[in-house]
């Protein structure tokens, strides 16, 4: 039980970010406004209807996605037994990239619109089954093969999709652009319903598979050994983490790297057993992308950063740090 | 062959084992006998982990069949195989951070329902496990920070905590020095007589097979050469068959086969 601290602080800062994260923006309010905004019997003011139409939908999209592509992160890490893949190496960014590319080419702006989240979500999807067919017809017994078909499958479907993109009208590069920097401007009450009913049906099923997961760690045949039916257990992993990322690619864009960072920062407080680390990941996973979304819309002026480029500012020279201690 | 009237726990019946266009046992018939302590020996590559791997229900046969008391043990789920028979491969791998009590724990994972809680019976079982194999007062410390003879007794408290009564071992004094492949051995004898567990080990020194097994099993391509007791399977003519080197044989005072090689 000496393990709880790590999880109560992080729920205290997870809280804190959100607060702030209500309360920052280009118009500033008070705590007290914030307090009287969420209590006021009075529906009409201006500061509620900011509140409750964008600061709120976009403060808990923020946290959803990032509890969701922590959890997925932690997943991944588990069936491939590598602590550094992350759900965006299986090429979800670029398959959802290929198809909002597509769609923009076909579609005229206002269909391609609605059609959006979906469209990405499927392209998500899609890469990930292709680049899981793809390893398994694989010989090898290398745990990283799948990470390397969607290393591969990504980069090549990313080509594609800029090929397709560059020689499509020039308005079609930039709103493809725009949908897939990670930017979470567009989150309203629709995508919060449905990133979280995605952590609904996910959370609880990785929580229950979660002893499962630590015995997998031991390798197949000791997992086997143990009763855990290694090949149904890593299919539901994977399905869930896939499913939950592409929710969050679909909706939010690319938000790189926090299924990478999240899962790592709890592993070091909290150890390697999945259930403790799954919700310390989704607190941290949330903490980070709430904080990267205020930081971007606030710090800047009257540039609004996309959520995505902040966490890989500050995703990318961690990635590199773990890569050179281990 | 003896014909025994010991009970059969673990029986290949015809078994033919092997990976996608490749046969490494074929059709191998022979029964371990229960509460017993099995060696099985041979050079590089003539199958014994394989055979341990299709005993231990990880290896589809791709004829014959593998029967724990009995039955088809491809008949069964991986969990009620789980509760009576326990493998542990040659070099077991846990992730930074667990404790030897929390690894030891798994053990129990084919008793819990599926939510994993922890009874106190449950505690009570791990706790005896440690205390078996020596690690009570480590319990709470880094299985990584641990020697190597110590992480191989974390991971028989595993297999102990299991509660199976078929433990299968794949080569347990693998990078070892010979003092504590002497106390793995020792340990796992004690898991015998004390436990009453039936143990099936894959073991490359003929003299640690010799000293600490009640039957050894010879094997070579994938077949079984020999089967008896030590005294019985380790003769300079056997040595010679399978290995190809010429080895001197002498019995010790307490009737144990000491092989001294020639080449």
């Amino acid at each position: 039980m000496s393990r709880h601290p790590p999880l109560l602080v992080a729920a205290t800062i997870l809280l804190g970010v959100c607060v702030l994260g209500l309360l920052a923006g280009s118009h500033w309010l008070s705590p007290h406004k914030l307090w009287l905004a969420l209590t006021s019997s009075n529906p009409q003011s201006a500061e509620l209807h900011l509140l409750s139409k964008v600061r709120l939908p976009r403060v808990a999209g923020a946290v959803l996605i990032g509890a969701l592509l922590s959890l997925s992160g932690c997943l991944l890490q588990g069936v491939t037994r590598n602590v550094l893949a992350d759900p965006g190496l299986l090429g979800l960014h670029s398959g959802a990239h290929l198809a909002l590319v597509i769609l923009l080419v076909l579609a005229n702006p206002v269909a391609a619109g609605h059609l959006r989240v979906p469209v990405a979500f499927a392209g998500a999807t899609a890469t990930a089954a292709l680049v899981f067919a793809a390893s398994r017809n694989r010989r090898s017994t290398s745990r990283d093969i799948l990470l390397i078909v969607g290393i591969a499958m990504g980069a090549a479907l990313h080509a594609v999709g800029l090929l397709v993109a560059f020689s499509a009208p020039s308005e079609v590069l930039a709103r493809a652009m725009v949908w897939t920097t990670g930017n979470l401007g567009g989150i309203g009450g629709r995508e919060v319903s449905i990133l979280g009913l995605a952590l609904v049906v996910i959370a609880p099923v990785a929580w229950g598979i979660g002893k499962q997961m630590d015995i997998l760690a031991f390798g197949d045949d000791c997992a086997s050994s143990l009763g855990v039916s290694v090949t149904q257990v890593r299919l539901l992993a994977m399905a869930i983490g896939v499913l939950g990322a592409s929710m969050c690619v679909a909706v939010g864009g690319a938000i790189a790297s926090v299924g990478l960072i999240a899962p790592n920062l709890a592993r070091r407080l909290v150890g390697p057993r999945s259930r403790p680390l799954l919700l310390l990941s989704a607190c941290c996973g949330a903490t980070l992308v709430v904080l990267a979304d205020t930081i971007g819309r606030t710090a800047f002026g009257m540039l609004e950063l996309p959520a995505g480029i902040l966490v890989a500012a500050v995703g990318t020279p961690y990635f590199l740090w773990l890569l050179v201690i281990r | 062959m003896k014909t025994d009237a010991e009970p059969l726990c673990l029986e290949a019946d015809s078994l033919t084992l092997g990976y996608p266009g490749r046969t490494v046992i074929n059709a191998l018939s022979f029964a371990i006998p229960a509460g017993q302590v099995t060696a099985l020996v041979g050079p590089n590559a003539c199958g014994k982990s394989t055979l341990l791997r299709g005993l231990a229900r990880l290896l589809p046969p791709q004829r014959g069949a593998v029967l724990l008391e009995g039955q088809n043990i491809h008949a069964q789920s991986t969990r009620s195989v789980a509760r009576r028979l326990c493998l542990l491969p040659q070099h077991g791998e846990a992730p930074e951070g667990l404790t030897v009590r929390e690894l030891a724990e798994f053990g129990r994972h084919p008793h819990r329902n599926w939510l994993g809680a922890s009874t106190p019976k449950d505690d009570q079982i791990v706790a005896e496990a440690l205390a078996d194999v020596g690690l009570s007062a480590l319990a709470d410390s880094l299985v990584e920070e641990l020697s190597g003879g110590q992480k191989q007794r974390v991971w028989l408290a595993m297999a102990l905590a299991q509660q199976a009564e078929v433990l299968l071992l794949d080569e347990p004094t693998t990078f070892l020095d010979p003092a504590h492949q002497f106390e793995v051995l020792h340990l796992i004898r004690e898991l015998n007589t004390k436990h009453g567990r039936t143990i099936v080990m894959v073991l490359h020194d003929l003299n640690l097979a010799a000293r600490f097994a009640d039957r050894v099993v010879l094997m070579k391509d994938g077949a079984l050469v020999a089967h008896g007791r030590a005294a019985e399977v380790l003769t300079p003519t056997w040595i010679q068959t399978v290995y190809g080197i010429r080895a001197e044989v002498r019995i010790e005072d307490d009737g144990v086969p000491l092989i001294v090689f020639r080449g």
